[in-house]
């Protein structure tokens, strides 16, 4: 029996475990820096240039493909009664922040301050 | 020194059931693996649409009639554009097509003619001329196409279209264009046979940002048949989308954690005889209640740190290197052209952080909680039983 | 009257009562008062279930009195904290179980370096005490065994290297010949003898002849139902 050995050995391994997961934070913290210099911006200009507004995700429906331009009726629009049946639409949450919005402009919310005329 | 012989002997311990352990340690890490692919995916793909989408525009307005997105006058621009604070309001044509050939939607866009047209991340350029066009690395693909040839595309009227490809969009933008088509605005016009002086919604440039809101309020007053959008309201659904506590993901996030719960119940449930004796033996020969807790408390920590780093490196390179690809297909539904995620390693070390908190903390509780009695009881009364 | 400066061990009218207040309550020990001196070799001879287990439990601080005192060289072991109570376990006594309790997944080395574990000791030192000790006892050679492979006399030998292993003023024996032939209870009683000749204390229970008979043997105590019977014997 050597002595000591299995804590030599888990020490060395978790030491080399953090190393490793150190090590690609670190790498990742860089490449994330590089994407945010030179690959977000080419996207961006896309988005910009072609006037987008969703990601390009899920196509199998309409609301799917752009749920930031879906109304709340889009998922059951086929009949009254008909189920959201398209399995992205599980993952694809219908925004909160959206009807919100929608709620606050019927009311007649916007700005208290009068239009800078 | 002392701590050193009680971590030796915790690992000895561990090793003697080593196929019982070695099964937990990988249960335990494929639960991290899976909660930490989660919210690496779940972030990133955060981050990312909030910077990618920052480029959309300021004000979409759309037309709603029976409670459904309707086409838009595009006479409408003309007050829209009298509203102070708006600058650029450009009618928008856009829709889907359903492509019987690979059964997949296209999103069929159109240009106007304005610079630019080339783009970074387009090969070739942006369709200036007449039955031109420029597709998405997905549709190219699907439709085995490139720059110099053609692509039809089957009219509502039952007519194949043929379009030139001029340009095909690079691999780094298909989270945006995998599934695009992008036309001039009258080809596309024509290929839908949409009305005249119709658009499919109006695209506001609002001077200031703050701005937005009161602007909205205001085209909402002017025609209170429409539905205006603010790009802070499609950025806030995209973070919905992809917070980690919504959808199908928290499912998963839910169902990984039950099971990660049902293994540390299951040992905070009870020591067996043979570790209770081994307790009662080690404590009649000497080992104090500290160091057989201590003992316990290694070996819990030895089975969740391992456990998540390796589970933690797992679900790095799941989603870093591999682009997600298990998790890819719950997420894709039916979709039938899904782009590769390669995404950019955005992380919240918050995250990562709550994560170890809410796994190794109660794992370890759990593998010192239940020796707790036998190691605070008298030696003899633990052998005797 | 002992002379308190050389008792290792005094109990005054020490009681153990187990299952306490519940129909199946046994009173083990029954006010039992005793002193053992530095170099006894004491023997409490009884039959099974008269309460010699648990008296040598109370004095080897693995169980605490439900009423009365234990005093472990002059200090009242109520008194003394868990961690202190430990200590004096470790240092000052070796009890060897009359069911051995080995670890039987674990080496006959493993096995006799347990205690040596939460002492501020380096491991090659704890590999020279543990060596020396197994040699003392002819398994030198057995180290890397495990247990659960040896003969019933060499599991023996194993419980009491491992008694041994801290140095150990006082030797606390339960039944140690219960499960041995006689050859090889005679050889377990010359390793007692041997014991008592460098110096320490032992404290004996059982009911075998060969032991209390033996001429190491200073004193003998009659347990029955938990106490101490009548005069002692020389």
């Amino acid at each position: 029996m050597t002595a000591m050995a299995k804590h030599r050995v888990f020490l060395t391994l978790t030491l080399l475990e953090i190393g490793l997961l150190a090590g690609l934070l670190a790498q990742g913290r860089t490449a994330a820096r590089r994407a945010s210099a030179v690959e977000v911006p080419a996207r961006r200009a896309v988005a910009q240039r072609l006037g987008l507004t969703d990601l390009a995700l899920w196509t199998e429906a309409r609301y799917t493909r752009h749920p930031s331009q879906a109304d709340l009726f889009s998922a059951f629009q086929d009949f009254p009664s008909s189920l959201d049946h398209f399995p992205a639409g599980s993952v694809v949450v219908a925004s909160g922040g959206l009807e919100a919005f929608q709620n606050r402009l019927t009311a007649g919310e916007g700005s208290a301050r009068p239009c800078a005329d | 020194m002392r701590r050193l012989k009680i971590l030796e002997y915790a690992l000895s311990s561990l090793w003697r059931r080593r196929f019982k352990n070695l099964s937990v340690v990988t249960v335990y890490a494929f639960t991290i693996a899976a909660l930490g692919s989660i919210l690496l995916l779940t972030h990133s793909l955060r981050v990312e649409a909030n910077q990618i989408l920052s480029g959309a525009p300021d004000l979409v307005v759309q037309r709603v009639l029976a409670g459904r997105h309707d086409l838009i006058p595009v006479d409408y621009a003309a007050a829209l554009r009298e509203i102070p604070g708006v600058g650029a309001v450009s009618p928008r044509i856009w829709g889907y097509h359903y492509d019987a050939m690979t059964g997949s939607n296209f999103t069929l866009i159109g240009i106007d003619d304005r610079a630019p047209y080339e783009l970074e991340l387009l090969d070739g350029a942006l369709p200036t001329g007449p039955m031109e066009c420029a597709v998405g690395a997905g549709v190219a693909r699907a439709r085995s196409t490139r720059v110099g040839h053609e692509l039809t595309l089957i009219s509502g009227d039952n007519v194949g279209v043929v379009f030139n490809v001029v340009g095909v969009f690079r691999a780094g933008s298909d989270i945006l264009t995998n599934d695009l088509v992008v036309l001039r605005t009258p080809d596309l016009v024509e290929f839908f046979g949409l009305p005249e002086g119709r658009a499919v919604d109006l695209a506001l440039e609002v001077h200031n940002p703050n701005e937005v809101q009161t602007v909205a309020a205001k085209v909402k007053r002017l025609f209170p048949d429409t539905r205006p959008i603010a790009r802070s309201e499609i950025l806030r659904t995209y973070d919905a989308v992809f917070h980690w506590r919504s959808g199908m993901l928290l499912t998963l996030f839910a169902s990984a954690l039950v099971a990660f719960s049902i293994l540390a119940w299951d040992k905070a449930t009870g020591i067996s005889a043979d570790e209770r004796r081994e307790i009662g033996i080690l404590k009649a020969i000497g080992w104090g209640t500290a160091d057989v807790l201590e003992l316990k408390l290694w070996e819990g920590i030895a089975v969740s740190v391992t456990a998540f780093l390796v589970g933690l490196i797992a679900a790095w390179a799941h989603v870093f290197l591999f682009g997600a690809t298990l998790l890819a297909p719950v997420i894709k539904g039916w979709s039938v052209i899904f782009p590769e995620f390669r995404l950019t390693p955005y992380v919240d070390l918050y995250q990562i952080f709550v994560m170890a908190c809410l796994t190794v903390v109660p794992y370890v509780a759990s593998t010192v909680v239940p020796s707790w009695k036998a190691a605070i009881t008298d030696p003899e009364e633990v052998i005797r039983k | 009257m002992s002379d308190a400066s050389t008792s290792v061990i005094v109990t005054e009218r020490v009681t153990k009562v187990y299952n306490r207040g519940r129909p199946d309550e046994v009173r083990a020990v029954d006010g039992v008062s005793l002193s053992v001196l530095r170099g006894d070799a004491v023997v409490l001879q009884g039959p099974s279930g008269s309460g010699k287990t648990s008296l040598l439990s109370l004095m080897a601080c693995m169980s605490r009195p439900t009423s009365g005192r234990v005093v472990v060289d002059g200090r009242d072991v109520a008194r003394v904290g868990e961690e202190a109570l430990a200590e004096i376990r470790r240092r000052r006594f070796g009890f060897m179980f009359q069911q051995y309790h080995l670890i039987p997944e674990l080496t006959v080395l493993e096995n006799v370096l347990l205690p040596l574990y939460p002492v501020a000791m380096g491991w090659s030192e704890m590999r020279r005490r543990a060596d020396a000790v197994l040699t003392t006892l002819d398994m030198a050679g057995k180290g890397r065994r495990k247990v659960r492979s040896l003969s019933g006399g060499e599991q023996q030998r194993v419980a009491i290297a491992r008694a041994l292993v801290n140095d150990p003023e006082v030797v606390i024996a339960d039944e140690p010949t219960a499960h041995l032939d006689r050859a090889l209870a005679r050889d377990l009683m010359q390793v007692l003898h041997e014991l008592k000749r460098q110096g320490r204390t032992l404290v004996i229970a059982t009911h075998d002849p060969l032991v209390f008979e033996h001429p190491l043997v200073s004193r003998r105590l009659a347990v029955r139902d938990g106490r101490i019977e009548g005069k002692e014997r020389q």
